[in-house]
């Protein structure tokens, strides 16, 4: 009897924490309950979302980073027009005005003469837009011109360097003055008519031109002593400065492009300019690379190209002319931040102004269909209505924005998310590899293209990989383009799409078939003729239709060539292992098979060769790979590139300066042969990316622009230090009551039409709460 | 006594400094860059940067530092990691709140169910309440927590529904919604204490148990619960009773995988959070903050011997010879 007392208080004592948790389908959600108004008589649509980061620190139009905190600002939003999903027109969209009352006016011609505008301009540069009367922030104060103006120059303020100042200080939305006024209270001057001798050095040692700060003029126009005119950045590495130098300076250098003038600066940028690579210079030459503060020069507001005639109108001024598409995609700026707010919340912070604003419920205000109502950092924010909004009365939103709650849970975990989704508390999942074999061909799983390639980028420079070899582990063999192509033709990228992404798409260029040329007409960069003959010449097919770009045979004669050749440099022994260490942001599964993938196409692709079986690649973890790469710390990432959907030609930016991470590939020296309207040319990869960007092919016509880009893809492509391989594809689940303004990816701009002014729902919240618990709360997908 | 604890707090100072200034060089050390981004957005953060003093030489950083932190007790405010500008300490102190209620609920249920079950597995040793509880050791002992987390947050949130998914949102720390939420990590994280309290306490209670000051107690009359309990469990605690004391500083201390299966905006993501996107303020803050904890503890730690067992001494260079 003792013993069996005794068995059944250690049995009850040891569940006695699992039987405290009794069954409850009260109000026991993850989220709050909402508080908004129905639109339709009482019920309420809760829109669930999550943020898979907890790192959010601002959603201020002016300062936010990350794509969580964009997601937070968005639903407090409007813009002064808007692409309206229309499957009637011709690309399906309509472009309609919200917080303006009319389509945008040119009056170039007004301003033709001031504000930079050639006297001869007669459109793009100058834009009036009238805006709504009755447009209101959330707690009913009236929103005029002076808002948009008071924005615009917060975001410009030289005295906090707003992480946002560059839609307006680049792009295609930059302003007349904008980078003069951002850049601080002084413009900087070229010294004329000054010598070595007037930069003094002061006792705090600070040096001075007249009492003005003096800088080396490292990223910024200046004139040297011989007269021309030159960035002295552009030609320094190319011209035998030290990359460590180079990096250096930049890392002083100021918004203007100017690095204050020290001891240590003069020092290290004397002794390049004395040495013979750049031509013995003598030390009062320097004065040819400094600029010094001008007061004279100093920018104020009111010469910033954002003008304000009445309460109702505003004008702005751009450095470039725009037109078209892409004035309303950036070219129109139409973010708000409120006053009084701002205001009240700016203090000072180191040697910066800043504000807090949009960092709680109280520091942040809408413009736009909905409003913060709750926010828990890291954790949880809510939204209502607001009813404010003049898109609710205005007759020209019929049909959208049924969802009159939104909340969003922060939710780390995938396997939390999805246990979440299926339960009916998320109203959609991103989908991550392992859920696809569940997932994949479930009626509510939808898949967007993407911007984003993944490529393979190898370490190509000798010297360094020779430094990473240990013991009979063989490096410098990836230096031969021969093994590069043959690891390009091992890959069959639809297994590897099949077997290590959530269903991306197999990719064959560097740049995805996201991307539009030409947003006026959604033309596909990748649709052209230019594009697909250089996939074709690349890859040996007739057409793109036949791409697969794996060829098993040629891999292995390829791989047998790279040996031979390394073998015969004395660079391989015969027991010598070739291990790729591919470095990549974690150890998680997904990475994992993707290492696992390149060492088995390469191990098959050797079998028979003189390397069968002494091919591996290793993981290493490693979160700051683009950086070790960029130093040639790795031999191998994979990389991924996108973003700036509608301008392929800043893509090649990625590759062809500074920000490559491709270490061993010089575009500095790396030459591209294209034949431009007839004429053969040469040059290098950064030539052409500053004449296709900047330079003389800027402006040229749509043929001639096509013709570079991808002449240049060609060049990167056939050195086989970056293979592509998968093109992103989002893969994720709607919830069974949410629908989307169309039933199909309608294109780059409409997406989904997965908007939230454009869901709908089969059930409101309490009649999809009753229908999950009907299915005790394990929905079927 | 006082002469010890005021050398050990003179020394812990010390060290607290040494530590702290370490830090502070070895955090500046790692790479920081700024991605430039597509559109040069990068180059306004590098702007914020100078202004803000990383580009500085280090010394120059650590006397500002060090001149901010006492003369106004400032240890900068958040960037990357938090409510932006927001002064840390009190960003900080936003997030011990979740971590401290789901480690002391963690700590009140695995302290006595982990002396029961090892009370009961000494007094029953080698019979088959024993054998039970060992199994349940073994387990517990060697399956991480947030092994458990993930299983119970399937079996018991998901297949059984006896529990939300995640914490819930809010700080209504005392509402029924909240601890129901809270459970499943607050078990995830009671396991693998139970089984080191059980495993702890039937060690040293079996070799109580065997001494002869047990047998004596028995021969002068006591029962055999009597002279467990009365000699036996109270001399077994001298070892186990800090160990204890160590729960209770653990109380502060974040589980970084639970917190984020449980999507709990506790101390241990944000501090994992600091280091890895590099905020300075945040990640020096809380190092100290358990630089101190541990110190503290120590002291704490070593005067809890002499306060349970007058016959321990430290200090004052006597010996405890007899």
């Amino acid at each position: 009897m003792k013993k069996k007392l005794v068995a059944i208080l250690l049995v009850a004592a040891m569940v006695l924490s699992l039987v405290a948790c009794g069954k409850d389908n009260g109000t026991s959600e993850p989220g709050k309950p909402s508080s908004g108004e129905s639109n339709d008589a009482g019920k309420k649509y809760t829109f669930h979302g999550y943020l898979s980061s907890g790192v959010i620190t601002s959603f201020s139009p002016t300062d936010w980073q990350t794509n969580s905190e964009s997601t937070l600002m968005g639903p407090c939003m409007s813009g002064l027009y808007s692409f309206n999903y229309n499957p009637d027109a011709e690309y399906e969209y309509d472009l309609v005005p919200e917080m303006a009352a009319a389509m945008p006016e040119d009056v170039t011609t007004q301003y033709a003469g001031q504000y930079g505008i050639p006297a001869d301009a007669t459109e793009g540069y100058a834009w009036k837009v009238a805006l709504r009367q009755d447009l209101k922030w959330d707690d009913g104060t009236p929103i005029t011109s002076k808002d948009y103006a008071y924005t615009v120059e917060q975001f410009l303020s030289p005295d906090m360097k707003n992480y946002r100042a560059d839609s307006y200080t680049g792009n295609v939305g930059e302003l007349y003055n904008a980078k003069a006024f951002f850049e601080g209270t002084f413009g900087a001057a070229v010294p004329r008519g000054k010598t070595w001798a007037d930069v003094v050095k002061g006792a705090d040692g600070k040096y001075t031109i007249d009492g003005h700060q003096a800088f080396l003029a490292w990223n910024m126009p200046t004139t040297l002593v011989s007269g021309d005119s030159y960035v002295i950045k552009d030609y320094a590495v190319e011209y035998g400065m030290a990359q460590e130098t180079a990096d250096w300076l930049d890392g002083l250098m100021d918004a203007r492009g100017a690095v204050e003038l020290t001891d240590e600066v003069i020092e290290k940028f004397f002794a390049w300019t004395s040495s013979d690579d750049w031509g013995n210079e003598p030390e009062e030459d320097l004065i040819g690379y400094i600029a010094y503060d001008d007061p004279a020069l100093a920018c104020t507001f009111d010469q910033v190209g954002y003008l304000t005639p009445d309460e109702y109108t505003i004008v702005q001024i751009l450095v470039n002319p725009c037109i078209g598409f892409y004035l309303y995609y950036g070219g129109l700026h139409d973010e708000l931040v409120k006053p009084d707010l701002y205001e009240a919340n700016k203090k000072q912070v180191g040697a910066l102004i800043k504000s807090s604003y949009g960092t709680s419920v109280d520091t942040f205000a809408s413009y736009g269909p909905y409003k913060m109502d709750e926010y828990q950092e890291g954790k949880y924010v809510h939204y209502t209505r607001n009813e404010n909004w003049f898109g609710y009365t205005d007759g020209n939103h019929e049909g959208m924005y049924q969802t009159t709650d939104i909340e969003y849970q922060v939710v780390e975990e995938q396997s939390t998310r999805l246990s979440l989704f299926l339960q009916g508390k998320l109203d959609d999942v991103d989908l991550v590899s392992d859920n696809i074999p569940d997932y994949g061909l479930s009626e509510y799983t939808y898949y967007t293209p993407e911007s984003y390639n993944a490529e393979f980028a190898w370490n190509t420079n000798f010297d360094m990989l020779k430094s990473r070899e240990t013991e009979n582990v063989c490096k410098t063999i990836f230096t031969y383009i021969e093994w590069r192509q043959a690891f390009a033709l091992s890959l069959d990228r639809q297994d590897y799409c099949k077997s290590c992404t959530s269903g991306y798409e197999p990719s064959y260029g560097i740049i995805s078939d996201y991307y539009i040329h030409d947003p006026d007409h959604l033309a596909k960069y990748r649709a052209t003729p230019q594009a697909q003959a250089t996939l074709c010449e690349v890859y040996g097919a007739d057409s793109v239709d036949e791409l697969s770009g794996y060829d098993l045979a040629e891999a292995k004669r390829l791989l047998q060539v790279a040996y031979d050749k390394c073998y015969a440099d004395g660079n391989i022994d015969d027991d010598d292992m070739v291990v790729v260490e591919f470095h990549i942001k974690s150890a998680e599964a997904e990475n994992q098979r993707a290492v696992d993938f390149c060492t088995n196409s390469m191990l098959k692709a050797a079998e028979g060769t003189s390397l069968e079986g002494r091919i591996k690649f290793e993981l290493i973890a490693d979160p700051d790979y683009y950086n070790n790469a960029k130093q040639g710390a790795c031999d191998f990432i994979r990389e991924n590139w996108g973003g700036a959907a509608l301008n392929p030609y800043t893509m090649m930016g990625c590759y062809c300066t500074d920000k490559s991470n491709e270490f061993g590939f010089d575009y500095n020296k790396h030459t591209a042969t294209i034949t431009v309207n007839g004429e053969t040319l040469t040059k290098t990869m950064i030539e052409w990316y500053n004449a296709l960007l900047s330079g003389e092919f800027a402006n040229a016509d749509a043929d001639t622009r096509l013709t570079i880009l991808s002449g240049m893809e060609k060049a990167l492509l056939l050195y086989y230090h970056i293979v592509p391989v998968a093109s992103w594809t989002t893969a994720a689940m709607r919830s069974q009551r949410i629908n989307f303004g169309a039933d199909h990816f309608v294109n780059v701009l409409m997406g989904w039409v997965n908007t939230l002014d454009h869901l709908t729902y089969t059930m409101d919240d309490a009649e999809w709460e009753a229908y999950c618990a009907s299915q005790n709360n394990q929905l079927t997908y | 006594m006082l002469k010890y604890i005021f050398k050990r707090i003179v020394l812990a100072i010390v060290s607290m400094f040494i530590v702290m200034t370490v830090l502070f060089v070895l955090l500046r050390l790692i790479p920081n860059p700024v991605e430039l981004g597509v559109n040069n957005e990068g180059k306004a953060l590098i702007e914020m940067r100078r202004a803000w003093g990383y580009y500085d030489p280090i010394p120059t950083q650590y006397a500002i530092f060090l001149k901010n932190l006492f003369t106004k007790f400032d240890w900068g405010f958040c960037t990357t990691v938090g409510t932006f500008l927001t002064p840390v300490t009190e960003y900080v102190a936003s997030k011990f709140p979740f971590t401290i209620y789901i480690n002391v609920f963690a700590a009140l249920i695995s302290v006595p169910l982990g002396l029961f079950f090892g009370i009961i597995a000494a007094v029953y040793k080698n019979k088959w309440p024993d054998q039970i509880i060992n199994v349940f050791i073994m387990v517990f002992i060697s399956v991480p927590s947030f092994v458990y987390a993930f299983v119970m947050q399937y079996y018991m949130g998901f297949k059984w529904g006896l529990c939300p998914l995640v914490l819930e949102s809010g700080t209504d720390f005392f509402s029924w919604h909240m601890f129901r939420s809270a459970i499943m990590p607050i078990m995830s994280l009671s396991f693998h204490p139970i089984a080191f309290y059980m495993r702890y306490v039937r060690a040293e209670l079996t070799e109580t148990l065997t001494t002869d000051y047990m047998l004596l107690a028995r021969t002068k009359g006591l029962t055999r619960a009597q002279a467990s309990f009365r000699h036996a469990f109270r001399n077994s605690l001298i070892p186990i009773f800090p160990t204890i004391l160590a729960e209770i500083i653990a109380v502060f201390s974040g589980a970084i995988i639970t917190e984020q299966v449980f999507a709990i905006p506790g101390i241990g993501r944000t501090y994992l959070m600091a280091l890895n996107l590099k905020d300075y303020s945040v990640f020096l803050c809380l190092s100290m903050f358990y630089v101190v904890i541990g110190f503290l503890g120590g002291i704490v730690f070593d005067m809890s011997y002499m306060l349970i067992d007058p016959r321990i001494r430290m200090g004052g260079g006597k010996t405890n010879e007899y």
